[in-house]
Order: structure tokens, then C-alpha cells, then sequence
């Protein structure tokens, strides 16, 4: 467990930091967003809850550094009152806690890449960060087990058939949301950002309206930008415009 | 023939005479080189020249290589040795422009296709090409096509 930030930017529910918690066995990851370091153990406690539910067992040990959104009196009486038990790493070494750090490493890459690939506004760092540990979850392969972990944490194989590019434009249906004219356009441009945690639904930033919304009824276009870009960049450098005079005049100078 | 050192892709400098324009002024020439993308697209043999405002092409050099050349009141048209159109030029007063920027309408269409294995590199935040293939030879994932990924260029990401 560990908590990466705060970002200069903030994401647009207004969040600096990210709390990224990883399972030891199985490296399911979770990331939780937080507009303020102490809104830490909130969070912790809802996910704790929230899995103990889920798989019916209880949390034995956590671990973490000596920051102080770790190390403080809440923490310490709701590991107490739930029978947890905190491991810290030791004083200003972040190796003891590597597992972790070197997931933060690897979401903030993956988002890095995939904010510049589609030069995107920097406040958009949450959903790839999101968008990155939600693949991660279903590609990466445990060593020795031989398997992802979201197979490992959830026990079925997970299905990547619904994934799309980061930051692709993406066409969103108006269905009904707001009554159209006659010939307005039926469908918004906008931004896909994620795929939706409560419904089966795409997470889409609409330009028209600037809200992200969740919306089934979307059609991506996936086409590389930096591709298309290349196109006229090429024709750019070579607008030679050779210019061309009628050919006598043309034989008479080449002729020498 | 150009002047201008910035629009070639290839350029090896070599002094190799002059030219002589039709006013029996001369020009020297720098060099020789390659316009164009590199790959589908290229006019070869351009000589670099001192001091030339404008960029020529030589027609008497286009026949050589079997191109034909149509010129007509309004444009004129570049056709190769099988009979289809490689380039249109425009009259503008007398004098007949290509320009490449819009002219190379073909080029497009080759440069969007994107491969299948690029896409799925997109998708799933740009993981290493060899990661794929464990995934598939394990079964590990559903609804990943199985196709052979392997890095045959670099990502432009």
C-alpha cells in the first residue's frame, strides 16, 4: 500500500493523489483517487470492507511506509479493533516496500506514454492511471502460479474482447438525453477515458458538453493519430512546388 | 533541378560542373540527391544548384525512365509505364505546377493501414509485443486474436 503524488494537476473530480494498493499473492491492483493526503484512511477502510465482503475472508497484514496518511491513530485503532496487523518498512527505505513502488512505476509509465501518444491534456492522468492498472490487472502474468491476477483474485480468465485505445476520439449516441431538433447531430464527439466500475458501460469525455459521462452507445476510431499526422508532415517537407515551364523552354536549359 | 538544401530526403554533396541556363548563364552544381518520403514516393537523381530559384523537373528525363507525359490546355498528367495516372500538374498562367502536397493522393491510402498486432499494442497501454504471445500460449486471456506479435518497428508513442 502506498500513495503516489500529489500530481501538479488535478484530475477533473478535482483529486491530486493516487492510493495504490496491491494484494501480495495475487498483484491485483487498486487505485483510489484523493483530492487530500488525510482522505487516505477513508478510502482504505470502505476497500476493506468492501473485500472482506467480497471474498469472505479477512485482511491479515498490511504494509506500508512511515508516512504520516499511514502511520497515525486512526489507522492504528482500526487495525487494532480488526485484528490487522501493520508492517512498515523500515525509516527511508522505500525497498522493503518495493512491491508497490514498483507498481506506482509502472502505472505512471503506461500513463505517461498514453497521455503523449494523444497529446492530452495533463488533467485527464487519473483515468490512464485508472485505465492503466485495470490492464495491468488482466495481462500481467504471476511468475511460477503462471497466471494474471485477475484470474488469480476473481478465478475466471478475464476477457479482453471490449478494450479500446486510450484517448481515442469516439462518437457518443444523444439518445434522449436532451430532445433533439430534426436535423441536429445525433451523435457527440468525445474522448474515450475508461471503462465504467458500476455498469456495463465506456467512461467518454463528450467535448460538447465537457462532462464525462458512461454511455454504451459509442463508436471509436482507434486509427493511430501519430500516423495520419505523418501524412501531410511528409508532404509538408517535400512541397517542393517544382515549378515546370513548358518544355522547349525546359529542353533549352537542361540542355548543356 | 532545386536550390533549395532543406527538401531533400538524400543528399550526397559532390561539385560536378555547371548548367547552363538559356541565356547561356551558368549555374554550379553542389550536388545529388533523392526528394521525397523514403519509401513510396521519391524522384531520384535531383541535382542541388547554386543560387536556382525555382524547382525544375526534367521531362526529357521522366521519358527516359517510361513515364508518359499528356499535356493538355488546363493540367498535365504523369502517367508510368502500365498507364496510370502517378501524378496531375496544374497550369497556372503558363506555367505548369505540380505540387507534391496535394498531388500524392496514392500515398495516402498506403500510410493509414495499421496493423492488427499495433492496435492490440495500443489497447492494452502499450505492453512489450513478446507479452502477448505468452498470453496467448498459455491461454491466459479470452478474445485476444491469435496472431504472431512481434516489434517490426518502433512505436510512435
Amino acid at each position: 500500500m502506498d500513495l503516489f503524488g500529489p500530481s501538479r494537476t488535478m484530475n477533473l473530480s478535482g483529486n491530486l493523489n493516487a492510493l495504490v494498493i496491491v494484494d501480495d499473492f495475487s498483484r491485483y491492483t487498486w487505485t483510489l483517487f484523493l483530492a487530500a493526503k488525510n482522505d487516505t484512511f477513508h478510502a482504505f477502510k470502505r476497500l476493506a470492507k468492501l473485500l472482506e465482503n467480497e471474498k469472505s475472508f479477512k485482511i491479515v497484514f498490511i504494509r506500508s511506509d512511515h508516512g504520516g496518511e499511514f502511520q497515525n491513530e486512526k489507522f492504528e485503532h482500526f487495525c487494532e479493533k480488526h485484528g490487522i496487523k501493520h508492517n512498515f518498512s523500515a525509516p527511508s527505505t522505500p525497498q522493503q516496500n518495493g512491491v508497490v513502488e514498483r507498481k506506482n512505476r509502472s502505472l505512471e509509465e503506461l500513463a505517461r506514454t498514453m497521455l503523449n501518444e494523444n497529446s492530452l491534456p495533463k488533467y485527464f492522468w487519473a483515468d490512464a492511471v485508472n485505465i492503466a492498472c485495470y490492464v495491468l490487472n488482466r495481462v500481467l502474468i504471476r511468475p511460477i502460479l503462471k497466471k494474471t491476477p485477475y484470474e488469480l483474485f476473481k478465478g475466471r480468465k478475464p476477457v479482453l474482447s471490449h478494450l479500446k485505445v486510450f484517448g481515442c476520439k469516439c462518437f457518443i449516441l444523444n439518445n434522449c438525453k436532451e430532445s433533439l431538433g430534426k436535423f441536429d447531430a445525433k451523435a457527440d464527439e468525445g474522448v474515450f477515458l475508461g471503462y465504467a466500475t458500476q455498469s456495463h458501460a465506456y467512461r467518454v469525455y463528450n467535448k460538447r458538453l465537457m462532462t464525462v459521462e458512461e454511455s454504451m452507445h459509442v463508436v471509436f476510431n482507434e486509427a493511430n493519430p501519430k500516423l495520419q499526422d505523418h501524412v501531410p508532415k511528409i508532404a509538408d517537407g517535400e512541397e517542393t512546388t517544382l515549378k515546370k515551364k513548358s518544355t522547349a523552354e525546359l529542353e533549352s536549359i537542361v540542355g548543356n | 533541378m532545386t536550390g533549395d538544401k532543406t527538401k531533400f530526403a538524400k543528399l550526397e554533396l559532390k561539385e560536378e560542373g555547371f548548367v547552363t541556363y538559356g541565356d547561356n548563364n551558368k549555374g554550379r552544381i553542389l550536388g545529388n540527391g533523392v526528394i521525397g518520403n523514403g519509401s513510396s514516393f521519391n524522384i531520384k537523381n535531383v541535382l542541388l544548384v547554386e543560387g536556382l530559384k525555382n524547382n525544375l523537373i526534367s521531362i526529357s528525363q521522366l521519358c527516359d525512365k517510361g513515364f508518359k507525359v499528356m499535356f493538355e490546355p488546363n493540367n498535365c498528367l504523369i502517367y508510368d509505364a502500365h498507364g496510370s495516372i502517378v501524378l496531375i500538374e496544374k497550369r497556372v498562367n503558363n506555367i505548369y505546377l505540380l505540387d507534391l502536397h496535394h498531388a500524392s493522393f496514392n500515398i495516402h491510402c498506403l500510410l493509414t493501414k495499421e496493423d492488427d498486432t499495433w492496435l492490440w499494442h495500443r489497447r492494452l497501454c502499450h505492453i512489450h509485443m513478446q507479452h502477448f504471445n505468452r498470453l496467448n500460449q498459455k491461454q491466459l486471456v479470452e478474445g485476444l486474436p491469435k496472431l504472431k506479435f512481434k516489434k517490426d518497428r518502433l512505436c510512435e508513442a
